[in-house]
C-alpha cells in the first residue's frame, strides 16, 4: 500500500526510453531531410551541368563571390565553437539529462544568486521539469544544429546568421542554465568558471556574426584583447580578495578546508576515469598544503596575462596568450576536471572557450585577412572578378564563342550550392530542436510521461463498475446509477489526510480545468477512505479546504461503515488504521468509468513528493484519458 | 553548462534541491501558534492533566529533528496499571495534540499539519478504548489548554488571528464563535493587558468560559470572563510584576478550584506563578514566583490536588522539575529528573513520573525515596515515513 511516493530517479527507465525514442524519431526526420537535401543537391548539379554545357561554359572558371579566404581569426572562432557546440549537443544525449539537469545543474548554479536570478532560473527549470523528454531532446538538436551551422556555412549571410543564432542560444543558456554564470552570486571564481562558460560562446557568436569588414583592421582584435585583459585583471583581483577562503588550503586535518581545497576534493569524487581523478586528487593534496602559494601564483598569472593583453604590444600579447593558454589548460584539468564528467556534464566548462576567445583576439590583431593585407579591395558583383589594386583575381574565362551565363543558377558555383544546402540542413537540425522546445515552453501543462514514469501507465480494462449508494456532503443520496450518462472520475480520499489526498484533490481540480468545456459531462467523484473520520461534516470541511465546494461537478461521498467497506472491497481499495499517530494508510487510485457504467481505466494516483511537475503531469494524463474514454 | 562545478558550488553554499509541499509543521515541545504569541517563555505542548483516576499526558516521540517523523502521542496512566498508549487513531499527529479530561471522558484535538488545515477531534468515554470524532472549522491553537470540556459544552481555542474561542453544545462538529483576541483587545476594560494572543480556555463550575491570554504589558494575569456588561478581567495581580509580559500557561478546573499557571517577565528574570480561585474568580491565592533562570519550559502538568508540576531545561541545560501545591506558597524542587526527560507528570496517586522518549521507545522513571528509578519501558509502533 503506498504511503508517500518518491521523486523520480535520474535514471528512470521510462523517461530514459522515451528520451531515446524521441531522439531516434527526430534523427529519422533529419535523415529524411538529409535525403531530400541530397536529392536537391543532385538535381541542382544536374541542371547546372546541363546549362553550362548548353552555354559552352562547362570548363569556365566561375569566380567565387568570396575570392578572399575567410579572416583567420573568424575561421578559428567559427570552427572551434562549431565543434564545441556539436560536442556539447552530443553530451546532452546522456540518459540522466531529462531528470538530472534541473536538480543537479540548474538549481545549484543559481543557489547563491539573488532571488530574482533564482526566479528566472526557476522559469527554465519549471519548463524542463514539466517536459523533461522534449526539453532534453530539443537541447541536443539545437546545440548540434548550431555547431553544424557554424561549420558548414563559412561565409556570407548564412555564416553570420549562424553566429547570431549561436549568440542568441548562448544567451538563453547563460541566463536560464548558468544563472548569469554566477556573477550575481557569491563565492564565484575564475578558477571555477566565472563568469560562465557559455558567455564566451556568446562572444564568439557575436564576433562570427560581424561582417567581414570588421576583421580587416587590427582594431577588432585589439579591442577584444583589451576586454580580455580587463577581464583577467579583474579576475585576478577577485581571486586575491581576502575573506573568500582562497588563500588557505587545509593546514592540518581538523582545520576547515579552504574554498579551493573543498572544490577540488569534490571534483575528485565525481565519477570519472581514475587517471583524471588521480590528477585532481594530487593537485588537491598539493593545494591543501600550499594554499597560499597556489593562490598567489594564480593571482600573479591572471594579472600578468591581463596586463599583457592590455599592453597592446604584440610580443607581450603573444606571451600572454601562451601563458594564458597554459593556465587555462591547467585549471581545466586540475580544477574544472574537464567539466563534463558526472553523468550530467553539459560542456567542458569555461577554460577552453575562454582560451579560444583570447587566441582569436590575438589572431585578429596579428593576422589580417588576405584582402586587407593586399590593399583596398573593390567589392565584386556576381559574375565579376574582384579587383585588388592591379591584380585581377579569379577572372571568368569563357571559351571562344561561348555564351555568358545569364541565369541565377549559372552564377552560383557548385560549392556555394552545396554550402547553402548544408546550411539549410543545419537549420533543419535547429528547427527539429526549436520546435519542440517552443511547444514545451508555451505549454503550461506537464507531460503525462512524468507521472507515467512514477506511477506506470494507465491500466486499460472494460468491466462493469461495481454499484454503490452513498451520501454526498449535503446529505443527498448518490448512486452509481444516478450518475449514468456521465464519464466518472472516481477516487478514494481521506478527509483528514495531511498530504496525498489534498494533493490528489488538487490534481482532480486541475484536470477539470484542463478539460475545459469538455468537463460538462464529466463527474469527479470521491469516496471517503477513512473508517473513523467519515461524516458529512468532515467531507464538507475537506471540500472547503481544497476549494472543491465551488466545483459544480465534484461530489464527495460517504456512508455508513458497512456501505464504505463494501465500496472499498468492490473497488479493491485497501484501507488500514495505523497506530501511534499515523494517518490512515490507503490506496491512491483513480477509476475512469464511462457513460454506460463500465470501468475503462485504472490509474495509480500516488502524488509522490507532490512536485508541481508531477501534479501537472498527472492532471494532464488524467484529462487525456478522460477525453479518450468520453469519446470512445 | 559548467555543470559539475555548479553542483559542487551548490553543495558549498548549502543548496537544497528537495521539494516539499508542507505548509505548516509542528515544532516539537513548543507551541507554534497562539500560545507563542508575545514575549515570555514559550508554552510547551508537552503536558499532562489528571482526573480522579487517570493521568493523561501528551509528548512528542520519533525523530524529533524531523517534523514529518515527529508524532505526538497520548498516554494514559490509570490507577494500578502501567502507562498505555492512547493516541486516538485515524489522523496524523505530527501537528501536535491537545487534550482535556474530566472524570469519565477525554477530548483530544489534532494540530494542523502539511495540507490539513482544520483540526479533527476525538473524544472517548471509556479511557481511550474507543473514540468518537468531531472537527474544528479551523486549526487548533497548539497550547495544552486549547480545549475545555464541561458536562454538555465544549470550548476550543483556534489559532486564527492571535486566537479565537469557539463553543459547541454536544456535537463536536458544530461550533459557534465566542470571542477573539482582536475583539477582547478592543474592550476598554481589558486594555491594560495589551493582548498579544489567547493562550488557554476553560469552563468554570457554572459552565461559563474563562479565557487566558498573553499580555504584552501589565501587572495582572490575563484572565478574562464574560459578564452581564461584557468581558471583564478577573486575573489577580502578579507580585513584583513591573509591567512586563504576562502569559497564562495553564488554565484548568481542579479540585482546588480554578487553577492557572502564569509566567511573568522574560529571559533570565521570567518567573512562574501558580494561582487558584475557589470563590468564582472573586479572589485568588497566588504562589511565590519560581525563577526560570533562563531555562526553557519542557512540560507542564496538573497534579491531583490541583497544583502544577513543571519540567525545565532544554539545550545545554540539564532537566529540572518543580511542583507547587494550592496550599503551599513556595515551589518545591524535585530531584533532577534523568537526562533526556521531556516531560514530568503527576500520577493519580500523587507521585511523579519523568518521561524520556528516545525515538520509538519511552522510558518512564518514577520518583521514589531513592530518587528516580525506571518503572516502565514502552515501545511505540511509530510509522516512520507515513506522513511523507
Amino acid at each position: 500500500m503506498p504511503g508517500m511516493g518518491h521523486g523520480l530517479q535520474t535514471d528512470n527507465p521510462t523517461i530514459a526510453a522515451a528520451f531515446r525514442a524521441a531522439l531516434d524519431h527526430q534523427l529519422l526526420v533529419l535523415v529524411i531531410l538529409g535525403v531530400l537535401l541530397a536529392v536537391a543537391w543532385n538535381v541542382a548539379r544536374t541542371v547546372h551541368y546541363r546549362r553550362a554545357v548548353a552555354a559552352g561554359t562547362l570548363d569556365a572558371t566561375v569566380p567565387d563571390p568570396w575570392a578572399y579566404p575567410e579572416p583567420p581569426a573568424r575561421r578559428l572562432l567559427r570552427i572551434s565553437f562549431g565543434l564545441l557546440w556539436v560536442f556539447d549537443g552530443l553530451l546532452q544525449i546522456q540518459g540522466s539529462m531529462p531528470l538530472g539537469l534541473p536538480g543537479s545543474v540548474l538549481k545549484p548554479a543559481a543557489a547563491s544568486s539573488p532571488a530574482w536570478v533564482q526566479h528566472l532560473v526557476n522559469v527554465g527549470t519549471t519548463i524542463w521539469n514539466d517536459h523533461p523528454v522534449s526539453a532534453a531532446a530539443a537541447t541536443v538538436w539545437i546545440q548540434v544544429g548550431i555547431g553544424v551551422f557554424l561549420l558548414v556555412a563559412p561565409r556570407g549571410y548564412w555564416s553570420r546568421s549562424a553566429g547570431g543564432v549561436s549568440a542568441g542560444w548562448g544567451l538563453v543558456v547563460w541566463v536560464f542554465g548558468e544563472a548569469f554564470g554566477g556573477i550575481f552570486g557569491h563565492g564565484g571564481s575564475w578558477m571555477f568558471g566565472l563568469p560562465g562558460a557559455v558567455l564566451f560562446y556568446v562572444v564568439a557568436g557575436v564576433l562570427v556574426a560581424l561582417p567581414d569588414t570588421s576583421w580587416e583592421t587590427p582594431r577588432l582584435g585589439k579591442g577584444l584583447l583589451r576586454a580580455m585583459g580587463l577581464f583577467f585583471v579583474g579576475m585576478g583581483i577577485l581571486q586575491a580578495w581576502p575573506g573568500r577562503g582562497f588563500w588557505s588550503g587545509q593546514g592540518y586535518a581538523s582545520a576547515t578546508p579552504g574554498t579551493l581545497t573543498s572544490m577540488v576534493r569534490q571534483m575528485s569524487q565525481v565519477s570519472q576515469p581514475s587517471v583524471f581523478s588521480s590528477w585532481v586528487r594530487a593537485f588537491g593534496t598539493f593545494q591543501a598544503g600550499h594554499g597560499w602559494l597556489v593562490n598567489f601564483g594564480v593571482v600573479v598569472l591572471l594579472v600578468g596575462v591581463g596586463a599583457c593583453f592590455l599592453s597592446g604590444n604584440l610580443r607581450l600579447i603573444r606571451i600572454g596568450v601562451a601563458v594564458g593558454a597554459v593556465l587555462c589548460l591547467a585549471d581545466w584539468v586540475l580544477v574544472e576536471d574537464l567539466g563534463f564528467f558526472g553523468g550530467v556534464g553539459t560542456d567542458p566548462n569555461s577554460m577552453i572557450p575562454m582560451a579560444l576567445v583570447f587566441t582569436g583576439g590575438y589572431v585578429a590583431s596579428a593576422r589580417l585577412p588576405v584582402r586587407a593585407e593586399a590593399g583596398h579591395a573593390v567589392p565584386a558583383g556576381a559574375g565579376e572578378a574582384p579587383v585588388v589594386g592591379a591584380v585581377t583575381v579569379g577572372a571568368v574565362e569563357a571559351p571562344e564563342g561561348a555564351v555568358a551565363p545569364t541565369g541565377w543558377l549559372d552564377r552560383l558555383t557548385p560549392s556555394y550550392l552545396l554550402r547553402s544546402l548544408l546550411a539549410v540542413g543545419a537549420v533543419g537540425i535547429l528547427l527539429v530542436g526549436v520546435g519542440p522546445m517552443a511547444v514545451a515552453a508555451t505549454n503550461p501543462n506537464a507531460d503525462p510521461i512524468v507521472t507515467e514514469a512514477a506511477n506506470g501507465s494507465p491500466n486499460l480494462v472494460d468491466v462493469p463498475a461495481a454499484p454503490f449508494t452513498l451520501t454526498d456532503e449535503h446529505g443527498r443520496t448518490v448512486s452509481l446509477s444516478s450518475l449514468a450518462g456521465h464519464t466518472l472520475v472516481l477516487t478514494f480520499l481521506d478527509p483528514v489526510c495531511t498530504s496525498d489526498c489534498p494533493l490528489i484533490a488538487q490534481e482532480l481540480r486541475q484536470t477539470d480545468q484542463m478539460l475545459g468545456s469538455s468537463a460538462g459531462p464529466v463527474e469527479l467523484v470521491a469516496v471517503v477512505n477513512n473508517p473513523l473520520y467519515n461524516s458529512t461534516a468532515e467531507t464538507a470541511a475537506f471540500d472547503k479546504q481544497e476549494g472543491l465546494d465551488l466545483l459544480a461537478n465534484w461530489t464527495y461521498l460517504t456512508g455508513s461503515l458497512g456501505q464504505l467497506h463494501k465500496v472499498w472491497n468492490d473497488y479493491g481499495v485497501q484501507t488500514q488504521v495505523t497506530p501511534a499517530g499515523a494517518m490512515i494508510a490507503h490506496s491512491d487510485i483513480v477509476y475512469i468509468i464511462d457513460r454506460s457504467g463500465h470501468t475503462r481505466e485504472i490509474l495509480n494516483s500516488d502524488p509522490g513528493n507532490g512536485s508541481a511537475a508531477g501534479k501537472s503531469s498527472f492532471s494532464a494524463l488524467l484529462a487525456g484519458q478522460v477525453q479518450h474514454v468520453a469519446h470512445s | 553548462m559548467a555543470c559539475t562545478l555548479a553542483l559542487a558550488a551548490g553543495s558549498l553554499t548549502g543548496c537544497s534541491t528537495s521539494t516539499s509541499t508542507s505548509t505548516s509543521t509542528s515544532t516539537s515541545g513548543t507551541s507554534a501558534a497562539a500560545g507563542a504569541g508575545g514575549a515570555g517563555p514559550a508554552v510547551p505542548l508537552a503536558s499532562s492533566t489528571v482526573t480522579a483516576s487517570t493521568t493523561w499526558a501528551t509528548l512528542a516521540m520519533g525523530h524529533l529533528d524531523d517534523p514529518f517523523n515527529t508524532f505526538w502521542e497520548l498516554l494514559a496512566l490509570a490507577g494500578g496499571s502501567p502507562w498505555q498508549l492512547a493516541t486516538p487513531p485515524g489522523v496524523a499527529s505530527n501537528g501536535g495534540l491537545a487534550v482535556t479530561a474530566r472524570p469519565g471522558s477525554v477530548l483530544a484535538g489534532f494540530g494542523p499539519f502539511q495540507d490539513l488545515q482544520f483540526s479533527p477531534l476525538a473524544d472517548s468515554a471509556d479511557q481511550g478504548s474507543s473514540w468518537g470524532t468531531g472537527l474544528l472549522p479551523a486549526g487548533l491553537a497548539l497550547v495544552p489548554d486549547a480545549l475545555a470540556q464541561g458536562t454538555t459544552d465544549s470550548l476550543a481555542l483556534l489559532r486564527t488571528g492571535g486566537g479565537a474561542v469557539v463553543a459547541s453544545t454536544g456535537d463536536l462538529s458544530t461550533w459557534k464563535p465566542v470571542t477573539t483576541a482582536r475583539a477582547l483587545a478592543r474592550v476598554p476594560a481589558l486594555s491594560g493587558c495589551h493582548i498579544a494572543a489567547l493562550t488557554a480556555v476553560t469552563l468554570d463550575g457554572n459552565g461559563d468560559a474563562l479565557v487566558g491570554a498573553s499580555c504584552a504589558r501589565g501587572a495582572r494575569a490575563g484572565l478574562f470572563a464574560p459578564s452581564s456588561t461584557g468581558w471583564v478581567s478577573v486575573g489577580p495581580g502578579i507580585p513584583g510584576a513591573s509591567g512586563g509580559p504576562v502569559k497564562v500557561v495553564r488554565l484548568d478546573q481542579t479540585p482546588a478550584g480554578t487553577a492557572a499557571l502564569v509566567s511573568a517577565g522574560t529571559g533570565a528574570t521570567a518567573r512562574l506563578f501558580g494561582m487558584w480561585s475557589t470563590n468564582g474568580l472573586r479572589t485568588w491565592t497566588v504562589s511565590d514566583g519560581r525563577l526560570l533562570d533562563g531555562a526553557g519550559l519542557l512540560s507542564t502538568g496538573v497534579t491531583p490536588t490541583g497544583g502544577f508540576v513543571i519540567a525545565t531545561g532544554g539545550g545545554e541545560a540539564a532537566p529540572a522539575a518543580s511542583v507547587i501545591t494550592p496550599t503551599a506558597v513556595q515551589w518545591q524542587a524535585l530531584p533532577p529528573p534523568p537526562s533526556g526527560t521531556t516531560s514530568v507528570t503527576a500520577t493519580p496517586a500523587g507521585g511523579f513520573d519523568a518521561m524520556v522518549p528516545v525515538q520509538s521507545t519511552l522510558s518512564v522513571y518514577g520518583l521514589g525515596g531513592q530518587g528516580w528509578g525506571r518503572v516502565q519501558q514502552l515501545s511505540v509502533d511509530i510509522q516512520y515515513g507515513s506522513s511523507g
